[in-house]
């Protein structure tokens, strides 16, 4: 099976399987673009040797998957956020590492490793109350408290 | 000298491998004094361990992520910050939020406007519709209000709602003297849009003879009954004229149910599994009859008559069947056994299969078949309930997509203070049996508060039948007369009572605003 090879931003190489590495949309159309498998390391400019090993980790291990239906941006059911077992494994990481992740998948253009980062932060935001959120997130609330009190009183329904 | 040696051993550490890093770590931690350890505590906490990630990330993605939240997550959620409430307040998101969610919702296209031009508001106001039909705030609509002004009165008697169409287009009226049900010849069609404005048009009974009650049917387009001892169908138009009368065959029970065109008749042979269809034209008045299912549901799907009613209930038994397209897209009728304990009311049993096979392949779409009990049949195609009350026991079915579902409820006298049957009134929404009960005590109807009469509202899930809280009480302004049905439907519902129907519509986001405001 022949390989191709992944150069990190930070200079680091990778050995992967070419179809492997073809669950990336991008370096796929790269390849096909080239014509041939190529000698020299294929640069991942925005993606680091962390990241990229467990970009990797995930196209391996869903290496066999059907491709997604192409038009399921357009479909008008409920989206949902279940996750399946693996997945959810894989995605017990760090906030940063699920972002550089997301991001990662959102430039290697994989588009069921950013759905599944999506349903993953979404599920951590579900349900959850403002205060829960911000503590979740570390985020500064900064409403003024006149805006805060008008928009809880516009939400308080919203809240029980 | 000490400074120097902690330099040194901090640049050990950073060149250390992870083991040793770690123990050296362990080890640092166990010797923090209580402060030292509260100033890292204080140090990690801000240390973006813990960012943003929603709010970082670029917008599409961001947005990506919120269409994975229910309507309620988006709205409470905008009080996080700034950033998130710009990102939770998008058009694109409120708009494909609220065709996800709210697709089924029959009042979806007054909205269709603001949609556009206001969505996440738009997207704001059917939650908040969703929420209020779920926690029983509404308001008295005006001008969807009927009394019987235009029907001569006699001394001491009431006229009692038997029957109203699944739309709430129509209703027809019964008279009663004295309590007792309405055994008459004469009953009244009443177009519940056009409010108080009108002569409820009697429904043309030449013979005067008695109408059976528990077969008044009434659609959007159509009212029919059966006499109760010639066993005679009278078909009337939305106008009361009498269209097409005829007698039915045998005397075992019947469901009558219409769409536009077609009103269909089911009679069951008496003890036998078999009946006989009766199909009338309500633009041409011509009559078929078909001796099987098979052969009436050919004609049915032939014609586009996509209301066919195969349905019986029996004392405590009930078999509902549905049309609809299985995987391969071929037709099939699908039935449902469902046996209940004769005095529990519990299900004893549950037979489900295919009944038949011979069916054409090219039937037109839409098949897929809904069917209520002890209404006519609703054609959205997206499941109906069906529901029958029966002194202290309330019979629930659903059809949804080819399968079917019932549950039976018993009311007991003790603690629900349950007060007869006529003094309560039930009804299904969103998933949820709802069921209104007189409260107990004299106290709460009070004359003083400008109301006659209070109820309060019970929600069932499962078989827990559980109060709505306070603040949840259903007050039925004005309503001078008994309670005698509560139909829903999802802007509302309607209460009948003895002398009239009010229509009841959930709470819009500006009326609570507005009374929270004037609080």
């Amino acid at each position: 099976m022949s390989q191709i090879i992944l150069l990190s931003s930070d200079n680091v190489e990778m050995k992967v399987d070419k179809e492997v590495a073809e669950r990336s949309i991008l370096i796929k159309n790269m390849l096909e673009d080239v014509g041939e498998t190529p000698d020299q390391a294929i640069p991942i400019p925005n993606v680091n040797e962390g990241v990229l090993r467990k970009v990797i980790e995930w196209c391996e291990h869903h290496r066999n998957d059907p491709p997604p239906p192409a038009d399921e941006d357009s479909d008008s059911r409920k989206k949902s956020t279940d996750i399946e077992e693996w997945d959810q494994k894989f995605m017990q990481v760090d906030q940063e590492m699920l972002f550089e992740i997301i991001l990662a998948a959102n430039y290697l253009d994989i588009k069921p490793l950013l759905d599944v980062g999506c349903k993953t932060v979404a599920n951590m935001i579900k349900g959850k109350s403002p205060e829960e959120i911000r503590k979740t997130f570390n985020i500064q609330n900064d409403f003024t408290p006149e805006e805060e009190d008008q928009i809880r009183r516009e939400n308080e329904w919203a809240e029980e | 000298m000490e400074s120097l040696a902690l330099n040194e051993a901090l640049e050990t550490f950073k060149t250390s491998g992870q083991r040793e890093r770690i123990q050296f770590l362990n080890a640092l931690f166990d010797s923090f004094l209580p402060s030292e350890k509260y100033t890292l505590q204080e140090k990690l906490r801000t240390a973006n361990c813990y960012f943003d990630i929603f709010g970082f990330l670029p917008v599409e993605i961001s947005l990506q992520i919120a269409e994975g939240l229910d309507p309620k997550d988006i709205i409470r959620l905008r009080r996080v910050s700034l950033r998130w409430k710009s990102l939770l307040s998008s058009s694109q998101l409120a708009k494909k939020i609220a065709y996800i969610y709210y697709a089924k919702r029959s009042d979806l296209h007054f909205y269709a406007r603001q949609l556009e031009e206001d969505p996440f508001s738009a997207l704001r106001n059917i939650a908040f519709k969703e929420y209020s039909g779920e926690s029983g705030l509404f308001k008295l609509k005006t001008g969807y209000d009927f009394s019987f002004s235009g029907i001569p009165q006699d001394r001491d008697g009431f006229f009692v709602a038997l029957k109203v169409s699944v739309g709430l287009e129509y209703a027809i009226f019964g008279h009663s003297r004295q309590g007792s049900l309405p055994e008459t010849y004469q009953w009244y069609l009443v177009d519940l849009n056009r409010g108080q404005s009108q002569t409820p048009a009697p429904l043309v009974n030449k013979r005067r003879e008695i109408l059976d009650k528990r077969s008044a049917h009434v659609g959007a387009h159509c009212a029919a009954a059966i006499t109760l001892n010639s066993n005679r169908a009278l078909v009337w138009n939305s106008n009361g004229r009498l269209i097409r009368e005829f007698k039915l065959l045998h005397e075992g029970g019947m469901t009558i149910s219409s769409s536009e065109k077609y009103l269909c008749i089911r009679n069951e042979h008496g003890d036998t599994d078999y009946s006989d269809y009766y199909l009338v034209n309500l633009q041409t008045a011509a009559l078929r009859v078909f001796e099987r299912i098979a052969d009436f549901v050919k004609a049915a799907t032939r014609e586009g008559i996509i209301n066919s009613p195969p349905m019986m209930i029996l004392a405590n038994r009930i078999t509902v069947a549905a049309v609809f397209l299985d995987n391969d897209h071929k037709p099939q009728v699908c039935a449902s056994w469902l046996t209940f304990h004769e005095e529990e009311g519990t299900l004893i049993e549950t037979t489900a299969g295919l009944i038949n096979h011979d069916l054409p392949d090219d039937l037109p779409d839409p098949i897929l078949q809904s069917i209520s009990f002890c209404h006519s049949i609703n054609a959205t195609g997206v499941g109906m309930p069906g529901l029958e009350t029966k002194e202290w026991n309330v019979r629930l079915a659903i059809l949804s997509d080819g399968e079917v579902s019932a549950s039976w409820k018993c009311f007991d006298l003790n603690p629900l203070q349950y007060q007869g049957p006529d003094a309560t009134a039930s009804f299904y929404y969103k998933d949820t049996f709802y069921t209104v009960m007189p409260l107990a005590t004299e106290e709460h109807l009070s004359k003083e508060k400008n109301y006659l009469c209070n109820y309060s509202l019970w929600c069932s899930k499962g078989d827990q039948l559980t109060p709505l809280g306070p603040g949840r009480v259903l007050e039925l302004v004005g309503m001078s007369g008994q309670l005698e049905e509560i139909r829903p439907h999802d802007k509302g519902f309607a209460v009948f009572y003895r002398g009239g129907v009010h229509v009841y519509d959930w709470l819009s986001f500006d009326e609570f605003m507005d009374s929270q405001k004037s609080k």
